[in-house]
C-alpha cells in the first residue's frame, strides 16, 4: 500500500488512486484515509462538523479542504469500515 | 473517542478488510468498539478467543486478530461454554446476532446466563435476519415491515435485557451504534466483569430494515435509533412523554458465584484437579 503524505499548506492532487492511503499532517495532528475500505455510505459526510468530506468521482471519500479540519475524530468514530485514523496529537485515550 | 490516539489496528486483521457487510451497516462500529476495548485494556491477543455464530454478526471473528471460532447457528454459547470450562484462564468473547442468540440459540442463552459462566456476550441487535434476506426476527419491532411481514409485524417483540435479567446474567447493558463512544466502555466493563455479561448493541440494517420501513439513508437510521432509545438514568421531569421505546445503559452489575470457579472448588473438594494451573 503506497502512502501519500500531505503536509500543512500542500495541495492534494486532483485525482487520488483508490488504493492510495492519504495522510494529512498538521501541527502534530494527523488524519489518515484508507480509501480502499470505503463503501460510500456517507455516514462520515453527515458526521463531519467542518463539512469537509465528500465523495469523489470513484465514489470514495476525500477531504475537500484539510485546513478546516479540527481533528475531532467524528468521522473515525462514525465510520463502520475503519477508513479513518485520526490522531489529534494530544494523546487522548 | 474510538480510534483517536489508540492503535486498534493491532487487533484487526487489516489484510481481509473491507468487511463483507453492507454500506452503512452498524456491525463495523461494534467490531471497532471491540477492538478499541481490547486496545484500552491492552490485552494479549493470544489469551482471547472470539467465538461467533452464524449470520452477519458471525463474521466478527474473521476481522478481530485474536484466537477465533466460527461455530454453528445459535450454538456459539455452547461452544464457548465448553471452551471456557476446558481453559478457564482464557478470555472468551461471544459475538451473536439477535436471531442467533434469541431465536435459534435462545435456550443456550438462557442457561449460560443461569450458570453465570464467565463469558462476554456481544449481541448485535438489528431487529431483522439480515444475511438471509430480511425475514422477521423475534426482536423485530411491532408493526415493522420485513420480507415475511410485508403488512407489518403483528408479533410482540423480545426484550433482550429483560430476558437476560430474568435468566440471571450478572452484567447486563444496552447501547446503540449511535452512542459510538459508549460501545468500547460497555464492552470493557463486560470483559472485566467476572461472570456472564451481556452487552446488547442496537444496530442499524439500512439494506433491509431501513429500506422496507422507508426510514431513509444510513444517517436517518442512526437518528431513528437515537429517537427510539432513552439513556439511563432518566432525569427529565416529564418522563412519560420523553421516554423512548427502549432504555440504554447498565441494567445490572453485581457479583455472584461464577461457574468455572464453582467447578474448580468442587474438584478441590473431591480431590481432583482442574485447569492447567
Amino acid at each position: 500500500m503506497n502512502t501519500l503524505t500531505i503536509k500543512l499548506g500542500e495541495k492534494a492532487p486532483q485525482r487520488i488512486g483508490a488504493e492510495t492511503v492519504v495522510r494529512y499532517e498538521q501541527n502534530g495532528a494527523s488524519l489518515t484515509l484508507r480509501r480502499k475500505y470505503c463503501k460510500s455510505c456517507v455516514l462520515c459526510v453527515d458526521a463531519c462538523p467542518a463539512k469537509i468530506l465528500q465523495l469523489d468521482q470513484d465514489d470514495l471519500i476525500y477531504v475537500t479542504d484539510i485546513s478546516k479540519c479540527v481533528f475531532c475524530g467524528a468521522c473515525a468514530g462514525r465510520c463502520p469500515d475503519f477508513v479513518f485514523i485520526v490522531d489529534s496529537g494530544k494523546g487522548e485515550k | 473517542m474510538p480510534r483517536l490516539g489508540l492503535d486498534v489496528d493491532q487487533y484487526l486483521r487489516t489484510q481481509v478488510l473491507p468487511t463483507v457487510w453492507c454500506p452503512g451497516c452498524g456491525n463495523g462500529n461494534t467490531v471497532e468498539g471491540l477492538a478499541t476495548a481490547f486496545a484500552r485494556m491492552d490485552v494479549d491477543p493470544t489469551q482471547v478467543v472470539v467465538v461467533g455464530g452464524i449470520g452477519c454478526s458471525g463474521r466478527t471473528p474473521f476481522y478481530v486478530k485474536t484466537n477465533a471460532m466460527h461455530t454453528t447457528h445459535g450454538r456459539a454459547l455452547a461452544y464457548a461454554t465448553g471452551l471456557k470450562m476446558a481453559q478457564p484462564k482464557l478470555t472468551v468473547v461471544v459475538t451473536m446476532g439477535d436471531g442467533d442468540a434469541l431465536a435459534i440459540g435462545g435456550n443456550h442463552f438462557i442457561h449460560a446466563a443461569r450458570r453465570n459462566i464467565d463469558l462476554t456476550v456481544i449481541l448485535y441487535n438489528n431487529g431483522i435476519y439480515g444475511m438471509t434476506g430480511g425475514q422477521e426476527a423475534p426482536t423485530t419491532p411491532l408493526g415493522s415491515r420485513t420480507t415475511t411481514s410485508l403488512t407489518g409485524s403483528i408479533e410482540r417483540t423480545f426484550d433482550t435485557v429483560e430476558i437476560a435479567l430474568a435468566a440471571g446474567a450478572t452484567y447486563v447493558a444496552r447501547t446503540t451504534t449511535f452512542d459510538m463512544q459508549e460501545i468500547p466502555l460497555r464492552i470493557e466493563e463486560a470483559i472485566t466483569h467476572p461472570g456472564f455479561a451481556v452487552v446488547e448493541v442496537l444496530s442499524q440494517c439500512p439494506t433491509y430494515y431501513g429500506r422496507l420501513n422507508q426510514i431513509g439513508d444510513t444517517t436517518d437510521m442512526l437518528v431513528w435509533e437515537r429517537d427510539r432509545t432513552e439513556g439511563l438514568p432518566v432525569k427529565m421531569a416529564n418522563r412519560q412523554e420523553l421516554l423512548g421505546e427502549l432504555k440504554t445503559g447498565v441494567f445490572r452489575n453485581e457479583k455472584s458465584v461464577e461457574f468455572t470457579k464453582a467447578y474448580s472448588d468442587l474438584c478441590a473438594r473431591v480431590g481432583g484437579s482442574y485447569g492447567l494451573s
